[in-house]
């Protein structure tokens, strides 16, 4: 069969238009080849509501809003028609459409929840409405406190930056720099310091290790000294110290006024200590003494009269 | 400074043959059916391998979104978006029409060169037929009318490609794709696409016939025409797609 070109091409032209206003239709949210319900809902605000947004319910797309128009009585309301392509569930007249949003990137939809009713909506019914608060909503909600506080603790992080610069820019720059610079000199020192006493470091800390070991290996001792001393300290609490001492303190005071009447020089003792005639009489005896000494050592004939052969001058 | 004068005086030269090719045609019946010859050899000779590439364009896009968006953050129905967009704004019309351009842009030029070359055209002149008219008027007609119509059918068969492949292979969902197809779809994205087609199939039909009109020499110089303007065809068609792009959508 031989069709003409300009058959050919009228139906290549009025296939495409066909096509055409099919395929734009359909991504319009209109599908032309399938039966659907008609149901309206009138919101006071269409809130990102798109057409071709899907119709859920319990979770199930079974449809999607087809347009979305102000109501007609100048309100500003708006009133959204929206077809359910899956029929299957009947919708109870006293079900709600609520706005939902549907994902994090703010898709929304409209989420009908089923009544009780036992009575069905018709094609071409109206829904009661609400909204349902989304992912984002509520996190819009909590993130505005939160906000405020940022704010808050913004401007006091400022204000304290601005205190810094302020101490900065008078002279503190140039103060914190030589701190800067002694502190890396006292570094510096410090290391060579270290690096100098190396070994008696080493030294030190290897005698300090030995202490260590020491009073470790003797801990047992040192426990028994400490509980002697705990001991002694124990019998010398329990013992009567205290009039030991009041007697020590009398005896003192005995022997602090014993001490001053030797002072005054009452008593021998004390004529002994303040009265000198003792001392110059022993003086005097002593020189007398010396004087005779010499005497008989110039002249011992005067008072030793001796001989080897016999007594011959005391005879005379 | 040739290169630019050069660049001029073939615009003029264009210019002149388009002033040629527009003005009041002797007969309208000749011009009628020679335009549905072709309609019929540059249009629907040309179904076949849009529908093939535009099938498998769409399946491919489909496919790479699907893959490039594998995050948790994005949803599937992104892909659907994601094709449908492409598809329409630029696929479909900018890469279909380059193709055209290899097709329909170089059987014009070697058409007419041809023509030219063995005098067919100078024949027609001493008829008193204004060969320019006569041969270039039907076939610009043509493209203008007819690549529209294919561009729709393109963009059909791309996004419904996209659905049978995306879907066979598991890539996306059939309720996804066609959520995202759906979402949020601005229908001046599709005359802003026919308003490019429209351009681009003007550019490739007169272009291809001033090359090929204006040959001279043989076989070589045919195939030269035909190469050139297949050449400048793409290169017009890149360049007025960013311009028209830049003039509606922006």
């Amino acid at each position: 069969m031989n069709f003409s070109k300009e058959l050919k091409t009228g139906v290549l032209i009025v296939c495409t238009i066909a096509l055409g206003i099919y395929g734009l239709n359909y991504l319009k949210g209109y599908d032309l080849f399938s039966t659907s319900d008609e149901y309206y809902a009138i919101y006071p605000d269409a809130n990102g509501l798109l057409e071709s947004n899907p119709i859920l319910i319990n979770g199930m797309h079974v449809g999607k809003i087809q347009r979305i128009n102000f109501v007609d009585d100048n309100s500003g309301r708006v009133i959204v028609k929206f077809i359910l392509t899956n029929t299957e569930f009947k919708i109870p007249n006293d079900s709600r459409a609520l706005m939902a949003s549907l994902d994090l990137l703010g898709a929304k939809g409209i989420r009908i929840m089923p009544g009780t009713s036992a009575t069905y909506l018709q094609d071409g019914d109206t829904l009661a409405t609400g909204t349902e608060d989304g992912m984002v909503d509520r996190l819009s909600k909590e993130l505005i406190p939160t906000k405020q506080k940022a704010e808050h603790l913004i401007s006091s992080i400022d204000s304290t930056l601005q205190q810094l610069n302020k101490v900065l820019n008078g002279g503190g720059s140039a103060s914190l720099q030589q701190i800067l610079i002694n502190l890396s000199k006292t570094t510096s020192d410090v290391n060579d310091l270290l690096a100098s006493e190396k070994t008696r470091l080493n030294h030190i800390f290897a005698n300090a290790e030995s202490i260590t070991l020491n009073l470790r290996n003797n801990q047992d001792n040192l426990t028994a000294i400490m509980k002697n001393a705990a001991l002694m300290t124990d019998s010398l609490a329990k013992s009567n110290l205290k009039s030991t001492i009041a007697n020590a303190d009398k005896s003192l005071a005995e022997l602090t006024k014993t001490l001053n009447q030797i002072n005054s020089g009452k008593g021998t003792l004390g004529k002994l200590i303040k009265d000198d005639t003792l001392y110059n009489n022993l003086n005097t005896s002593a020189k007398d003494l010396d004087k005779l000494f010499i005497d008989i050592k110039e002249h011992p004939s005067r008072y030793v009269n001796f001989s080897i052969f016999g007594g011959k001058k005391e005879s005379k | 400074m040739s290169t630019i004068s050069n660049y001029l005086y073939n615009i003029g030269k264009y210019g002149i043959f388009m002033k040629r090719v527009f003005s009041k045609p002797e007969k309208w019946g000749m011009y009628k059916r020679q335009f549905f010859i072709e309609v019929d050899s540059l249009a629907i000779g040309s179904l076949g391998i849009v529908a093939f590439i535009s099938i498998f364009m769409g399946a491919v896009i489909t496919l790479q979104s699907a893959f490039g968006f594998e995050s948790p953050w994005i949803p599937l129905y992104a892909v659907g978006v994601a094709s449908r967009d492409t598809i329409i704004l630029e696929l479909s019309p900018t890469i279909i029409s380059l193709i055209l351009a290899g097709k329909v842009g170089s059987s014009i030029a070697s058409e007419m060169g041809t023509m030219r070359v063995t005098e067919q055209l100078d024949a027609l002149e001493i008829m008193g037929v204004n060969s320019a008219a006569y041969m270039t008027l039907p076939k610009i007609l043509a493209c203008t009318i007819m690549f529209p119509f294919l561009i729709t059918i393109s963009m059909f068969l791309a996004i419904l490609g996209g659905w049978i492949f995306g879907v066979l292979s598991g890539a996306v969902s059939s309720y996804e794709y066609i959520y995202g197809i759906t979402h949020n779809f601005k229908v001046f994205n599709v005359y802003y696409s026919l308003i490019k087609s429209f351009i681009f199939a003007f550019l490739i039909s007169s272009v291809s016939s001033f090359y090929g009109y204006y040959t001279k020499g043989g076989a070589v110089e045919v195939a030269q025409s035909s190469t050139k303007a297949v050449v400048y065809i793409s290169v017009l068609i890149l360049v007025f797609n960013y311009i028209l792009t830049q003039l509606l959508l922006v």
